[in-house]
């Protein structure tokens, strides 16, 4: 009966083996594969995240700096543009004036020609009158230049010295 | 002390006498005690040879393991599902568990360990299923702790070369080298008797259960001597084995 | 009737396996309280140490069955 113990050890040693081959085929291996390319893929994707989260980083900072740059362009864009248009319109002001100043002093020439020449047909005018007057009361004509002349250099006087050249 | 030759034989004798005479419970205990320790019966297999029974379950165990990690591995895919998620994390923590105890070396000695914890499990727990579970007979468990010893020794010559395994004996002091040889024989056999007398005597202790209440008693108690004592005994087996694997791969500091 | 004897000494053997694995239980549980975060390594430890005292209550055990049955 002895052989049936050792012929028990001897199949079992040849069934572990066997199991063995067989669990390692199709349970073990294809677990642990299984198991350990997800791992694989796990770290991969976690590089590949790490260095997409840098490459992000990056253009962030590249898109920060541009912004920044842009900004600043157009701040000086603007002040440029604030200053060329203040310097317009001083210019256009100071146009303006001028232009102003020259339509008020031609006004005034104007006027004061006008004037003067008002004057004397009203003087011209105020000394044939008093000749008339003086012919009239002297009774005779006094139609000679000589006399005409006179009195228009007498009123001329009399003129200036009352108004002292006020005008 | 006894023999395995002669306990064997006695054994065989009066699983011979038990066999003639039949009857009450110290009877079948006989019986019992008598098949694990001598062989249990031969099957003959198609009339060609005969082999004894705990080889015949252990193929039908080969068969449903076999079938059973088909089926369970059938379509994995890369987002794994519940059934593979369980299967996943048992193989991980398998995996995780060799690595801790063996070192770099683990994928090399993983699948065997694996086998052996697989198959005492489903040997242990066979009798759920009404199988006679082959860890009851000596031979069974006589070969798991050979192979366990044979693959630890040959790991520790394996990797140490020639000298290194043989120094090995002599460390961590040579005052030690008896007992460390003593080891290489009381290692296997306090793995292989643990093993083996544990499930009997969960046998016997289940059986004299019944005897005493059948009714709904014995359910309680097979949940402990049958399932939790089964796995913690797988437990041990593999932790066992694994570390005195782990001790004779170590290496040098 | 020594037979009977004998088994009975053998299953002695259970007492020392009784008091080891309670020392064992003990230390594990003080262990544990005094460093929770290590209660799995101390659980594996534990549960290996429990083993090999209980072994020698299965080897008594055994030896008991077999001085019984096996005379």
């Amino acid at each position: 009966m002895l052989h049936i113990g050792w012929s028990g050890l001897l199949w079992t040693v040849i069934n572990l083996l066997v199991l063995c081959l067989l669990l390692k085929k199709f349970l073990w291996q294809p677990v642990t594969d299984k198991i350990e390319s997800r791992q694989k893929e796990i770290r991969q994707n976690l590089a590949v995240a790490e260095e997409q989260r840098i490459q992000a980083a990056k253009v962030k900072a590249d898109y920060d700096a541009r912004l920044a740059q842009a900004e600043r362009e157009s701040q000086e864009l603007l002040r440029q543009a604030e200053d060329r248009g203040r310097r317009e319109y001083q210019a256009i002001l100071a146009s303006a004036r001028t232009a102003a100043e020259a339509l008020a002093g031609e006004t005034q020439r104007q006027l004061e020609g006008e004037r003067s020449a008002m004057l004397a047909a009203v003087r011209k005018e105020v000394a044939g009158l008093a000749m008339l007057a003086a012919s009239q009361v002297a009774g005779r004509q006094l139609g000679s230049g000589d006399d005409r002349a006179l009195l228009e250099e007498f009123l001329a006087e009399g003129t200036l010295a009352e108004t002292g050249g006020g005008l | 002390m006894f023999s395995y030759k002669s306990l064997s034989e006695a054994a065989a004798k009066v699983y011979d006498e038990s066999r003639r005479k039949g009857g009450g419970i110290l009877d079948k205990l006989k019986e019992v005690l008598a098949e694990s320790m001598a062989g249990t019966p031969a099957v003959s297999v198609f009339g060609l040879f005969s082999v004894p029974q705990s080889v015949v379950v252990t193929w039908i165990l080969m068969a449903l393991l076999t079938g059973a990690s088909l089926i369970l591995t059938r379509g994995m895919q890369r987002i794994p599902n519940g059934r593979q998620t369980l299967l996943e994390l048992g193989v991980g923590t398998f995996n995780h568990f060799c690595e801790e105890n063996l070192g770099r070396h683990w994928r090399v000695f993983a699948p065997w360990l694996f086998t052996v914890a697989v198959y005492i499990a489903a040997a242990n727990l066979s009798g759920l299923i009404g199988l006679a579970p082959p860890t009851r007979d000596l031979a069974v468990t006589a070969a798991l702790a050979l192979m366990s010893m044979l693959l630890i020794y040959g790991a520790q010559f394996r990797f140490r070369g020639l000298g290194g395994g043989l120094k090995k004996f002599a460390q961590p002091m040579p005052v030690l080298l008896p007992i460390n040889l003593m080891e290489v024989f009381i290692r296997p056999l306090s793995l292989c008797m643990r093993l083996f007398g544990n499930v009997l005597a969960a046998y016997v202790i289940m059986e004299m259960i019944k005897t005493l209440a059948p009714a709904v008693v014995p359910v309680a108690f097979s949940l402990y001597f049958d399932i939790f004592d089964g796995l913690i005994q797988t437990l041990v087996f593999v932790f066992l084995t694994a570390l005195f694997l782990g001790e004779s791969i170590e290496e040098e500091e | 009737m020594t037979l009977a004897i004998g088994a009975a000494l053998a299953v002695f053997t259970g007492i020392g396996a009784g008091i080891g694995i309670g020392i064992a239980t003990g230390k594990a549980a003080e262990s544990i309280a005094r460093q929770p975060e290590a209660a799995d390594k101390i659980r594996g430890t534990f549960i290996l140490g429990a083993a090999l005292a209980e072994a020698t209550a299965i080897y008594g055990f055994i030896t008991a069955l077999a001085i019984i049955i096996l005379k």
